[in-house]
């Protein structure tokens, strides 16, 4: 046994030391990876998860539990639905066969009934056309002659005075038109109490004097109309003269718009003339 | 840190040595020592040919040649020659083809009090002390 075996016999039991060069051990280790966020992120999102599986089983049952509610809910309510309408069907048909079989008087006024939910007939064109006249619209008072007559033919004017005449009578009733004329109209009342038989004389002269230039009303036309509707309102309503009062106010406002329109007013020039005989009356509201 | 040279001591053929041989490395040897074979680290190695009249205590211990006394191993005991003894061991045992045992063998932890007696007298001594 030479030498180099007991050397390597002795080797084999000798305790090698533990060598640490920490700068030879760092330069040869690699570079450290960067730390993965994305890893930590699902790492994150795992716990979250687990968190929410967790606490999310009593929300499911809980949710679940709702869900089974609302369903049955909505099923008892259908069907308490559908028997309530099982149970009222007959009555809504039978209404309806009596009112289909039911002689309807096609004349007579159903806005007098009180309010049906289930009306007994469909309307039809007769209940319209027996509505319509009554009903009154926004335009309803509009003379649709009139305003044809500014533009086209001068011929319709003969038929338009009339029909305003009607509507400022009805028009004059009503207290605010009474209310107007009563400051310009009372210092004329006073200053014409007077001479009110000399003013009567002159319109009369006037109405007397002019029936020759009659054929050019369009100059004059107040002066012309008046002396005709004036006299007759007079012998018709002698009572409602203190409430034709306001007319001349409403003529006189017309008076402006027929200067365009080139068609004469009656009543309005008239009325002034005539009032003094009228002036001690009292007004009548 | 740096690694220590490998230290080894020989005791060739044809040496004889009459009494105890204490170191602190490893030892081959393949005289007659007539006493005991101590060492605190390394291999004790009894070569064919060696013999040891006494103890042989080591860190690791091979016998090829013969051992008249007890054989103590803290670590690894290898034994293919012949042994008039017990043995002793705390890591483990190998026997090799050519092993021959005259003895016990016996497998302690390191913390063993081998001697109650030396425990006793130092209570002793400390008692006459006070």
């Amino acid at each position: 046994m030479d030498l180099r075996e007991i050397q390597a016999l002795h080797a084999q039991y000798t305790a090698q030391p533990v060598i640490i060069d920490v700068a030879s051990h760092s330069a040869a280790m690699p570079a450290l990876p960067a730390p993965d966020r994305g890893g930590a992120a699902g790492a994150r999102l795992d716990k979250f998860v687990g968190k929410l599986s967790k606490a999310g089983k009593p929300t499911l049952v809980a949710l679940a539990i709702a869900a089974v509610a609302a369903v049955g809910g909505m099923s008892i309510a259908r069907i308490w639905h559908a028997m309530h309408e099982t149970v009222a069907a007959p009555k809504v048909l039978a209404a309806s066969s009596a009112a289909t079989h039911a002689p309807v008087p096609a004349s007579e006024p159903t806005r007098d009934r009180p309010i049906d939910a289930n009306p007994a007939h469909p309307l039809t064109s007769k209940d319209l056309d027996s509505v319509a006249p009554v009903s009154h619209s926004a335009l309803s008072n509009v003379d649709a002659r009139s305003l044809a007559s500014t533009t086209s033919a001068p011929s319709v004017d003969r038929t338009a005075p009339t029909a305003r005449a009607a509507a400022e009578n009805v028009a004059a009733a009503s207290p605010i038109r009474i209310q107007r004329p009563a400051t310009p109209i009372v210092p004329a009342t006073v200053a014409s109490a007077a001479p009110a038989p000399q003013a009567v004389p002159t319109a009369d002269a006037q109405v007397r004097s002019l029936p020759a230039p009659a054929p050019v009303p369009q100059q004059s036309p107040v002066q012309l109309k008046a002396p005709v509707a004036a006299p007759a309102q007079e012998a018709a309503k002698p009572e409602t003269r203190p409430a034709l009062r306001p007319l001349h106010h409403v003529t006189r406002h017309q008076v402006i718009t027929p200067s365009n329109e080139a068609s004469p007013e009656p009543a309005a020039p008239t009325q002034p003339k005539a009032q003094p005989g009228k002036t001690g009356d009292v007004q009548l509201f | 840190m740096k690694p220590q040279p490998l230290s080894v001591t020989l005791l060739a053929a044809g040496l004889s040595i009459h009494g105890n041989v204490i170191l602190d490395h490893g030892v081959s040897s393949f005289g007659i020592v007539d006493g005991n074979i101590v060492s605190n680290a390394g291999l004790v190695h009894i070569g064919p040919g060696g013999m040891v009249k006494g103890q042989v205590e080591g860190e690791h211990v091979r016998v090829d040649g013969t051992v008249e006394g007890d054989v103590h191993a803290r670590g690894v005991l290898e034994i293919n020659g012949r042994v008039k003894g017990n043995v002793y061991y705390y890591g483990t045992i190998r026997l090799g083809p050519r092993a021959t045992l005259e003895g016990q063998i016996k497998r302690k932890s390191e913390l063993t009090i081998e001697n109650s007696n030396n425990v006793q007298q130092l209570s002793r001594a400390a008692a006459g002390n006070a």
